[in-house]
């Protein structure tokens, strides 16, 4: 039995990426020129970042667009090669053993499908198998197991051009699996998809790394995905990681701002108190941002009801987008007050 | 295992991994039927219409600088036979350009194979296939034919598609270090099918020297043909050798130009 | 009316402009294809049994400069054709206050016009530097140019009948390989007709794609009043009955497009 926790599936330290743009002045003259003498700018797109994921975890990661995520990921599967530093997948060194670092682990780009799409998904996954040289028997065994965890059977005979996207980022998650990676890249599994197709492919990826222990390195643009899914939340900015805590924690330090909307039985004039912000107000509906660092929810739920009675209240957390939008814009001020 | 055992089973392990390529793209092609007959149909109509011009000017003139009109439609065969090779199993050789450009890259490096060969072979002109038809008809039809002579031919043209896939390759690399590479490598290799299709006896000097270097179309065509002409051990072997450093040249620049790679973002489907 | 078709023409004619460096890139082909047949017909030049009457080989390469001129000159507009007729866009042009096929014309013509300068500027250079001048006064020229402007209309009308058959058929891309084909050998691309033999060269002179590249390269290499008159007015029988061949197939397709629903 493989031991969940005694190895770091993930580690790196100081990786860098620097990347050269050449720069060309419009027109022909400007392409002449380009070629002549080239002028050549530094991208900074990932910063010397350092982390460690052990195996079986569930991390997410996540950055504004241009943040150096896609970078990231791309050097931990061999794609990129860094400019400096080193880091290791499962023991392999990815840019390194590229070959033997791709058999082990799993790949889904949501922007960039695997599946041939004027064929049925069953033919993209025999050719995988051919691919990763999966032995014929093991082979069918897994397939069986995927299809019906992911309720593929219906389509698995349906040309990948008419799947519904929800379909096709099932089988993309299948295809990836087939060869039993030990750790997941997901960046972005839920672009685009509908609520309801989003809780699935959510219910899947929790699905799999609680029975098959799989280490999941998940990125992605939707916070949602981050809180249903991980406990660990990295969140890089301009190329340097300034947070990395859990998803509980970032929820608690950076979550003290509630939400309270409350419909009171009599309309009142105003309503006035240290560390709350009246967010709206119309007649007998409130909408309230409460510090909670100032004035506590029961301190407000008081005075509010000195003023009226009560008729019905919601008591919510700000929308993590919020947050996250704080913390980038955090981390940006510190880089730039020079940290 | 010895060394050499090793490397034959790995040869063997990447020509499986390439005919189950082929394999593949030919049945997603037939997924479209009167498409799949009709570029293969047409491509073979039109490649014996190219031989029309040369019907037409050998209707007046015995020979072209020493090459009869069975040494030209030799040519026409060695050529069509190549190039349709390459471009029905490693159906992106001509694209690889852009492909390196565009970042489309990334999904052959997540995967355990050769990069290279699993980008070259995820997919097929099918029209290469007439090409190749196009190429053993006019052989059999036109020029004297024996066993030999077609084992010959065959053996010619695997080399001469080897060398034109590298030279490909090669081109196509230089996208790794100057960006968009697609119309310079596209123009190169137009080059070479078009100094291809003509006999290497008009071309003097300079020029010539260029046919058996800068754009090798000396070992794609004029070799091969010379070969099937009359055979000498020494050419032929000259022949391999050539084959074997343009295998060798095309994975080194290659490797070289991964590690300056730089991915993209493109939105992109496999199709 | 005919304004905004002008109007058309030009914009078509600055959108080519953008891919300038590529087109210069492209016409790489066309200087290598003249050098290849300067090499082939002075060595053929020097064969005996090699004689045409009239030609010699400074005679050759300057009509293939004109040939592959229009060869490559004339753009392409097929895949686009094609596409808009199987996505059913085509329909939108229905309810735009032009007409689909001149509107096609007019672009037709913005890209052409640039093209087919360029072309003559880059064959006429290497013709120039390979085999030297051939005698040609402005009249004759200004007839051959003619003559190369009702070419170039013509091969318009039949990619556009070709293309319009994707109202019925899966892909027309075969049909426009033909087409080329047909344009190589009975066209007389790369040889006049005075090369034929005299029968094919019968067969050929029968049909339009004769008049597309070898009346007005041969035109353009060796004037003749005689042949100038006929080939301008069989140029201008063929326009007319293709233009209504044309016609039908548009109408037709609209109505079959209606019947499908788009």
């Amino acid at each position: 039995m493989r031991q969940v926790g005694d190895v770091r599936a993930i580690e790196v330290s100081g990786l860098t990426k620097v990347f050269e743009v050449r720069e060309k002045s419009p027109g022909l003259a400007g392409s002449v020129r380009a070629i002549v003498s080239p002028s050549v700018r530094e991208v900074q797109a990932v910063n010397g970042i350092s982390f460690q994921v052990d195996e079986g975890e569930m991390l997410a990661f996540i950055g504004p667009n241009g943040a150096g995520k896609s970078t990231t990921i791309k050097m931990l599967t061999g794609i990129l090669y860094p400019t400096q530093g080193r880091a290791t997948v499962l023991g392999v060194t990815p840019w390194e053993d590229r070959q033997r670092l791709a058999g082990k682990i799993g790949c889904v780009f949501g922007q960039r499908s695997q599946l041939w799409y004027h064929l049925p998904p069953c033919d993209t996954f025999e050719l995988l198998a051919h691919v990763y040289d999966i032995p014929k028997p093991v082979y069918c065994d897994r397939l069986n197991m995927l299809v019906d965890w992911f309720e593929l059977g219906e389509f698995m005979r349906t040309p990948v051009r008419k799947l519904s996207l929800g379909q096709r980022m099932r089988c993309e998650i299948a295809a990836s699996l087939l060869h039993g990676p030990r750790v997941l890249f997901l960046d972005e599994p839920t672009i685009g998809l509908d609520v309801v197709a989003k809780r699935a492919i959510r219910e899947l990826i929790r699905q799999m790394n609680r029975e098959e222990g799989v280490t999941v390195f998940l990125t992605s643009h939707d916070v949602g995905d981050m809180e249903e899914l991980c406990r660990r939340v990295m969140i890089i900015s301009h190329g340097e990681l300034i947070l990395d805590t859990s998803v509980s924690a970032l929820r608690r330090d950076y979550l003290r701002f509630k939400i309270v909307r409350v419909r009171l039985a009599d309309a009142i004039d105003r309503f006035e108190m240290r560390g709350v912000t009246v967010a709206k107000h119309k007649q007998t509906n409130l909408k309230l941002s409460v510090d909670t660092d100032v004035a506590s929810i029961d301190d407000v739920l008081t005075e509010l009801m000195r003023h009226a009675r009560i008729a019905d209240i919601t008591i919510a957390d700000p929308p993590t987008e919020q947050v996250i939008a704080d913390i980038y814009g955090r981390g940006a001020s510190e880089a730039l007050g020079g940290r | 295992m010895s060394t050499v055992g090793k490397a034959m089973g790995g040869a063997a392990w990447e020509a499986g991994f390439v005919w189950e390529h082929f394999k593949f793209n030919l049945a997603s092609a037939m997924e479209y039927k009167w498409s799949f007959v009709s570029q293969v149909v047409f491509m073979v109509l039109n490649d014996f219409l190219l031989l029309f011009f040369w019907w037409l000017i050998f209707g007046k003139v015995q020979d072209i600088g020493g090459w009869t009109f069975a040494d030209v439609i030799a040519m026409h065969a060695v050529l069509a036979a190549a190039y349709g090779l390459s471009v029905s199993v490693f159906g992106n050789v001509n694209r690889l350009a852009r492909i390196i450009a565009e970042g489309q890259l990334d999904y052959y490096l997540l995967l355990p194979r050769n990069p290279l060969l699993h980008a070259l072979v995820s997919r097929s002109d099918i029209s290469g296939l007439g090409d190749a038809a196009f190429g053993l008809a006019a052989l059999c039809l036109f020029t004297p034919v024996t066993w030999g002579r077609l084992a010959l031919f065959i053996a010619v043209s695997v080399a001469a598609c080897t060398v034109y896939t590298c030279f490909a390759v090669i081109t196509g690399s230089i996208a790794f270090f100057i960006g968009n590479a697609q119309t310079i490598s596209l123009q190169l290799l137009g080059a070479l099918i078009t100094f291809g299709g003509y006999p290497d006896s008009i071309f003097k000097g300079l020029v010539r020297a260029v046919l058996y270097s800068v754009v090798p179309v000396g070992f794609v065509v004029y070799l091969p043909v010379s070969l099937l002409r009359n055979f000498s051990a020494a050419r032929f072997s000259g022949l391999l050798a050539f084959t074997v450093a343009m295998v060798w040249a095309a994975r080194c620049l290659f490797a070289v130009g991964l590690r300056r790679y730089e991915s993209g973002n493109l939105v992109s489907a496999k199709i | 009316m005919t304004a905004k078709y002008f109007h058309v023409a030009r914009v078509s004619m600055r959108a080519r402009t953008a891919y300038l460096a590529d087109f210069l890139l492209g016409s790489v082909f066309y200087a290598l294809i003249l050098y290849v047949f300067v090499q082939l017909w002075s060595v053929l030049g020097r064969t005996r049994g090699f004689a045409v009457e009239g030609f010699g080989p400074r005679e050759l390469v300057w009509y293939l400069m004109a040939s592959e001129a229009i060869m490559l000159g004339r753009a392409r507009f097929e895949q686009e054709t094609d596409e808009e007729v199987k996505t059913g866009a085509i329909a939108y042009y229905l309810n735009k206050p032009y007409r689909y096929v001149l509107f096609k014309l007019a672009s037709y013509w913005g890209e052409t016009a640039l093209k087919m300068a360029l072309n003559i500027a880059i064959g006429a250079t290497v013709a120039l530097l390979a085999v030297g001048p051939i005698r040609v006064n402005a009249a004759h020229l200004l007839a051959a140019l003619a003559c190369a402007a009702m070419a170039l209309t013509l091969n318009f009308l039949i990619s556009m009948a070709l293309s319009l058959s994707a109202f019925w058929v899966e892909d027309t891309a075969p049909f426009f390989w033909i087409y080329g084909k047909l344009l190589f050998v009975l066209g007389g691309l790369f040889a006049p007709m005075e090369v034929y033999p005299d029968a094919l060269a019968r067969v050929a002179r029968a049909t339009p794609l004769n008049y597309v590249l070898y009346a007005p390269a041969r035109l353009f290499v060796q004037f003749d009043m005689d042949f100038f008159m006929s080939a301008l007015m069989m140029q201008a029988v063929w326009i007319a009955a293709l233009s209504l061949l044309v016609m039908a197939l548009y109408s037709m397709g609209v109505k079959r497009l209606n019947v499908n629903g788009g």
